[in-house]
């Protein structure tokens, strides 16, 4: 890009390119040595100050610099000097884009847009900058138009499934434009990515997988795509296969908290306990905020006979909000307690269960059997004895009802003799 | 000429396994532990100058053997409970002595054979003789003599050896992590270490690293998976646990020796199908209360 930018100087300054201190000035611009080329061409100013190739590169040295005012400042001079030249309001937009000053930065550009060996790059700043401030309609208008003019651009194609995206996040155009996208050039990981998110806002696994697996074949050592493969796998339930991919994106240098967390998941899915417990905790060792490597963490510490610690870990998962689709967890929370034998707080847990969701089950047994086992009051597990067996459906297992019934019968037995010693008295 | 020897060796070969299958049906027809006995008793008599017959036939009597126990128990007639137990417990006295034997004479034969002399499948058949012969010697000398000293480096760094601890009880816990019936143990390891490694209590924990994964991961998760659980005593992993391991034939995880202040085996006192069960849950808490006097 540099060179052709040398070129066009070259070509714009003609007797000036046969200056030797401007073309010293082109030379050290080429090398990226700015500071010389500023001091040369400045030189070259004291002698002709308004030279036009000259001002034009000393602008493009801002600009290259971020000195984005004084760009501006030297590209409107120079348009005041040649006011129907479309390359500087090429420029002069670039520099007010840079600048933050999109409205003027536009408006240049729609300048540029009139000279039709400009249109095609003023159009793609044109639909950048649309993008960039979030009209993502105007954007999509200008890389439709540019589809027009040059079909076989595969950016064109992704640029315009950016924008749909962004309006609808599992757009059948966008998918359409990111298939053309990848016939014209298979090996723009951009797509790759795009395209696996799109199936996955859809659920769509399989086509998830496949296209990732075909992005895998241009670039096996891509941990964005290793991830990706790996979260296809864990979504689909093939957790041995999701770990073999987590633990390639490990090998490929990714150590994020989010692979760790993934890793870690997965490992506790296939009961690969002391794995998952290294996994969690390096994810949270590097992100403190999430909670869900917390519940896992505390899944993982309950299943390895730690209920102390589980109970931290599950606590400490709900203070940072854990989301709404993993209420177990005041299920889990509540077995950890009682295994602990703090009672009151696992019959307190299993009763928040039981708010939030009262078609469960379970809860009415263990809350049965505690009050049963360690508290006087037998009206109290009786109720809950015959809730449960009210309740319990084909789902629940034999030997839980057997074991319920037996007991709310003793208890009846038991109260029953407690009555007629009360009236014996 | 080559149709000639085959059909030769066809018929030595046919003439073999009929001699195989008498035996074997000899040995079936037993009404009871006691012909078998006599049975093989004759049959290393005659056949001492075969040996390789004699392999054959300790491998069909151990499969026979086991059917005419089987018939024998059912045999019984159900009369009172005490006495059909007890003559249950001298049957299965009857068998184990008679399988230890031909296991034993087996193994011995099988070292006097040179290796190259065998067939795949008597060679397979000494592999398995060695094995268990090799077992039921450890089992008979584990309670009668000090287990020999061996060294090993923990997980700190540090080297010690076994009869560094002569003088203490010590518990050597085999293990693996990914165990759930490993994991279900610890929290009795950690209350017999709170109770009694004052008293004087070393646990010596041996991970054994089943199949074969990814050796850096699985040495952090161990460490990470120690420190997290707060398991008791000294960490030994890697090689130098798997090279213990066979010292102790250990077939099942977890397993666990407790060692008396002379570095003899006390417990478990019989070891079933490899399980340690008086070293086992709260059997342990119990056994360790026995063993300190309380």
């Amino acid at each position: 890009m540099r060179n052709v930018l040398v070129f066009l100087f070259l070509l714009f300054a003609g007797l000036t390119a046969q200056n030797p201190t401007y073309t010293q000035a082109v030379d050290a611009f080429s090398k990226n040595h700015f500071t010389q080329a500023r001091q040369l061409i400045h030189r070259f100013l004291q002698q002709h100050p308004d030279d036009p190739a000259a001002l034009n590169l000393l602008g493009n040295i801002y600009l290259s610099t971020q000195n984005y005012t004084k760009a501006i400042q030297i590209f409107q001079k120079l348009q005041n000097l040649t006011p129907h030249d479309a390359s500087i309001a090429l420029n002069l937009g670039k520099a007010l884009e840079k600048n933050g000053q999109y409205t003027q930065a536009l408006s240049q550009y729609q300048q540029a847009v009139q000279d039709s060996a400009l249109t095609q790059i003023a159009q793609v700043l044109m639909a950048q900058l649309y993008f960039k401030q979030n009209q993502f309609s105007r954007a999509l208008a200008f890389y439709q138009q540019l589809i027009k003019r040059s079909p076989t651009n595969s950016y064109f194609h992704k640029q315009a499934a950016r924008c749909l995206l962004k309006q609808s996040p599992i757009s059948p155009q966008a998918e359409n434009h990111l298939h053309k996208a990848l016939q014209l050039n298979h090996k723009d990981l951009d797509v790759y990515i795009l395209l696996f998110n799109l199936y996955k806002k859809k659920e769509a696994w399989a086509q998830a997988l496949q296209t990732i697996q075909q992005g895998l074949l241009h670039y096996p050592h891509n941990t964005q795509l290793l991830i990706a493969a790996g979260d296809a796998y864990f979504a689909s339930q093939k957790y041995f296969k999701a770990i073999t991919q987590y633990k390639n994106a490990l090998q490929a240098g990714d150590s994020s908290a989010y692979l760790f967390k993934k890793l870690g998941a997965s490992y506790y899915y296939t009961n690969n306990f002391p794995s998952a417990l290294l996994a969690l905790k390096k994810s949270i060792r590097k992100e403190q905020q999430d909670p869900i490597p917390f519940y896992f963490l505390g899944l993982t510490q309950k299943a390895l006979a730690l209920p102390k610690k589980a109970i931290v870990s599950f606590e400490q998962a709900i203070r940072l909000s854990l989301p709404s689709y993993l209420p177990d967890i005041y299920f889990h929370l509540a077995e950890s307690y009682q295994r602990q034998k703090v009672y009151s707080k696992a019959i307190a847990m299993y009763k928040k269960v039981l708010e939030m969701d009262s078609t469960q089950i379970m809860p009415l047994f263990y809350l049965a059997t505690i009050y049963d086992q360690y508290y006087k009051d037998r009206q109290v597990p009786l109720r809950y004895y015959q809730q449960f067996l009210e309740k319990a459906n084909e789902t629940v297992a034999q030997r839980y009802k057997d074991y319920a019934l037996e007991r709310l019968q003793a208890i009846r037995e038991q109260l029953h003799f407690q009555k007629g010693r009360k009236k014996q008295k | 000429m080559k149709t000639l020897i085959f059909s030769l060796v066809f018929v030595v070969s046919i003439f073999a396994q009929n001699w195989l299958q008498q035996v074997k049906s000899q040995l079936e027809q037993c009404q009871n532990l006691k012909q078998v006995d006599s049975l093989v008793t004759i049959f290393e008599q005659q056949h001492q100058q075969t040996p390789k017959k004699l392999l054959h036939f300790y491998n069909s009597a151990l499969r026979s053997i086991y059917l005419v126990r089987e018939r024998e128990i059912r045999s019984i007639p159900q009369k009172d409970q005490q006495t059909q137990i007890k003559k249950i417990k001298t049957i299965h006295q009857q068998y184990e002595n008679l399988v230890n034997h031909i296991y034993t004479k087996a193994a011995d034969l099988c070292q006097t054979l040179p290796p190259d002399s065998l067939n795949d499948e008597l060679q397979a058949y000494c592999k398995t003789f060695k094995i268990v012969a090799a077992n039921l010697r450890f089992e008979k000398e584990l309670r009668s003599k000090p287990r020999p000293d061996f060294v090993f480096t923990d997980l700190n760094g540090k080297q010690h050896h076994l009869y560094d601890f002569k003088g203490h009880y010590v518990l050597l816990h085999f293990w693996n992590m990914h165990s759930q019936p490993c994991v279900a143990e610890l929290p009795y390891l950690r209350q017999v270490w709170e109770k009694y490694a004052p008293k004087g209590l070393v646990i010596i924990n041996f991970h054994l690293t089943v199949g074969h994964p990814d050796a850096q991961w699985e040495a952090e998760a161990l460490t990470n998976f120690i420190k997290e659980s707060e398991m008791p005593g000294l960490q030994v992993a890697g090689e130098q646990a798997a090279k213990i391991k066979e010292q102790y034939f250990i077939r099942n995880y977890p397993t666990l020796f407790l060692l008396n202040p002379e570095s003899i085996v006390i417990k478990p006192e019989k070891r079933r199908m490899g399980l340690s069960d008086d070293l086992r849950g709260k059997k342990l808490l119990q056994t360790l209360k026995e063993v300190f006097g309380e």
